[in-house]
């Protein structure tokens, strides 16, 4: 996977290449706009990581000019910017994520990741978490490599929640993403589906856990927390 | 105490009025005393002129005399001091009480002038006798009227009557008018003061520090709000300095974090390591909470924002809780839809992410952490923490002050950033026991009334 890292401080820029190259990505570094411009030019990334404050001109110039080309690229806006306000201001640019400084790099990789992981990502074909794989393609999930029989509804849950991997899902997010506008699904309908995929997930032996927010929706994990 | 101006001058000016008045009678009083020889004439004609009032022309043009029982009751209580005869033209006598106390010969005077006053000896008592010619319905009448000592004080009320033409009619509608007028100048000229006073109040805290405002006020007052003026820019200059330099200072400081923390990351894990890893992660916190008190103190919240507070409040739980799972605590969200509340979106969730950052912390694993939005306008982060004792809950609020002091992971300044945005919103944040055990940490925002949020 390509990933295109804009960041003015040298020794910052390093070990953050460093880190997420030994995550798997290929790292494109720009020091300022004018560079960032042309690698985007000749070598469009899969993903990008932006910092704002540099040194000939404001990040989010860019970001706005990629989305009013029409680019899709993810970004995953890094700054050192206040936290009050400014959020807003970037994601109402076009940013897909937002992170402030200071940010530990394998938390820049892990946030890659869950962009890429996004319908039409780079990673949004084979969805994994665990021992638990998830074919978007072939709607084929695995368990520690033995297939797992679920029922459509169930295997459309677990795609939801693992293309949000880390996030908590609102439940009417996964409503939305689960039920066609003629069904009216019951009150209870989605606990029933969570419920059972929990079943037959631990009995298939997959290492992951559905987390039940209480007001909010549900969060997957890795069962077995690091 | 302090007093209103527009009370302390419309006082003075209603003693200065009534000072005027008693000066005026004073003056009346001084004038008749002066002159007890005119004050006795006006009595007898006072007199005269009561007499004359209860004259009537009958349909067949002849006069009657037609007495109060009140006036009369004069002369019959003292039938030898006062005394009076009413005659036509023709010398007929038409009424007279006590007549005997004149000699006949005293009282009439048929052709002598108009108006005439003589003090008489009789028995050796001097009486004043007094008679005028007044014409009723046509008719030419004469009244006499005769008084021999005051045992009445017939004399005070003729007093009395000349204070009342020269004091009472006189001087009372003007006295009045300029009571009004007075009331109303004082009210108008001091209306600049009071808008400008207005506009200081409004400028408390929350709203940051503001010039006062100078239009259309009176050079008196102006120099006045000028020299406030001065000091209060340079203080507000001072605030934004030191607020600048809190920014600044964090917003450097982490660059630097940040490459330390890339370094370390680069090293094995294990050991000593993690102790550094937890330890900058420590750092980086209060990098991030210094930042925020920063912005927080200066926050001025537009009085127009409006947000969903359950939308807020459902966005810091969904985004806090993939945290709290890690850490094994257990976030859970109540609300009521459609809670639209004056407040910036963006500060009220940074508060709420800060109340529910430090339940988790104080909150034993596996026990639940509600945020619970109800009322109107009310938000509250209840937890089963070992709660805050009443000693301690005018001390959570303050800046840097920690219940544990040796946990690095607390930096004492997020419920201090809560309170100041709490204050902005011109509310404060509520500490109060839970039932069954924990802490209950409130906000109330006013709700807005009708509309929907933007």
């Amino acid at each position: 996977m390509k990933l295109l890292l804009i960041e003015d401080v040298p020794p910052l820029a390093q070990l953050t290449r460093e880190v997420l190259e030994a995550e798997g990505f290929t790292v494109d570094h720009a020091p300022d706009l004018e560079a960032a411009r042309i690698i985007l030019a000749v070598a469009p990334p899969d993903v990008i990581v932006l910092d704002l404050g540099l040194p000939d001109g404001d990040g989010l110039d860019l970001l706005h000019g990629l989305r009013k080309e029409g680019s899709a690229i993810p970004v995953l806006v890094v700054t050192a910017r206040d936290c009050l306000n400014d959020r807003i201001d970037g994601l109402d640019r076009g940013a897909d994520d937002y992170i402030v400084k200071p940010v530990a790099p394998a938390e820049i990789a892990a946030r890659c990741r869950a962009l890429l992981r996004r319908p039409g990502g780079l990673l949004g074909r084979k969805l994994q978490l665990g021992n638990l794989a998830f074919e978007t393609t072939s709607r084929q999930v695995t368990a520690a490599g033995r297939p797992v029989s679920l029922a459509r509804r169930e295997i459309d849950v677990l795609e939801v929640l693992l293309r949000k991997l880390g996030q908590s899902v609102p439940r009417r997010v996964i409503e939305d993403a689960i039920y066609t506008l003629d069904e009216t699904p019951g009150p209870n309908a989605l606990e029933a589906s969570v419920s059972r995929l929990r079943r037959q997930l631990a009995e298939a032996g997959a290492n992951v856990e559905i987390h039940t927010i209480r007001g909010i929706g549900y969060l997957l994990t890795e069962a077995d927390r690091a | 105490m302090s007093r209103s101006l527009v009370t302390t001058l419309i006082r003075r000016l209603l003693l200065v009025g009534g000072l005027l008045t008693l000066m005026n009678i004073v003056f009346v009083t001084a004038y008749y005393s002066s002159d007890p020889e005119g004050l006795r004439r006006e009595k007898v004609s006072h007199q005269i002129d009561r007499l004359a009032e209860t004259l009537r022309a009958g349909p067949d043009g002849s006069l009657a005399f037609e007495p109060s029982s009140r006036l009369m009751q004069t002369f019959m209580r003292y039938p030898d001091a006062y005394a009076f005869r009413i005659e036509d033209g023709a010398g007929h006598v038409l009424g007279e009480a006590n007549a005997m106390l004149v000699p006949a010969e005293r009282w009439s005077v048929p052709n002598g002038p108009d108006a005439w006053w003589s003090d008489v000896e009789v028995n050796g008592r001097s009486v004043l006798v007094g008679s005028r010619r007044v014409r009723v319905g046509g008719e030419a009448v004469r009244i006499a009227f005769a008084a021999a000592g005051d045992p009445s004080n017939l004399l005070l009320f003729v007093y009395f009557d000349e204070l009342f033409v020269h004091v009472i009619v006189s001087l009372l509608p003007f006295a009045i008018c300029l009571m009004i007028v007075n009331a109303v100048t004082v009210r108008h000229s001091l209306r600049s003061l009071v808008h400008a006073a207005d506009a200081a109040r409004k400028a408390g805290p929350g709203h940051g520090i503001a010039a006062l405002p100078t239009r259309g006020l009176p050079t008196e007052v102006l120099i006045l709000v000028e020299a406030i003026n001065d000091p209060l820019r340079r203080l507000g200059e001072a605030l934004e300095a030191e607020r600048a330099f809190t920014a600044e200072a964090a917003h450097a400081l982490r660059t630097p974090l940040a490459v330390l923390s890339a370094r370390i990351e680069k090293l094995p894990k294990g050991g000593e390591l993690d102790a550094v890893h937890s330890d900058i992660a420590a750092l980086r916190r209060l990098v991030n909470q210094l930042l925020s008190a920063a912005e927080a103190d200066t926050l001025v919240v537009d009085p127009a924002r409006q947000c969903d507070l359950s939308i807020v409040a459902e966005g810091v739980v969904a985004a806090m809780a993939p945290l709290a799972i890690r850490d094994g605590r257990i976030l859970a969200f109540e609300a009521r839809p459609g809670t639209i509340v004056r407040g910036d979106a963006d500060a009220i969730a940074h508060a709420l992410r800060n109340l529910v950052e430090n339940a988790l912390r104080f909150s034993p694993e596996n026990t639940e952490v509600l945020v619970r939005v109800s009322g109107p306008g009310q938000v509250a982060v209840l937890d089963r923490g070992p709660g805050v004792p009443d000693e301690q809950k005018p001390l959570v609020m303050k800046r840097f002050w920690r219940a544990r002091p040796s946990d690095l992971g607390g930096t004492g300044l997020g419920l201090a950033i809560v309170q100041r945005i709490a204050e902005a919103h011109g509310t404060t944040l509520g500490i109060a026991d839970r039932e069954g055990g924990g802490t209950v940490f409130s906000l109330a925002f006013s709700p807005h009334r009708g509309g929907r949020a933007s």
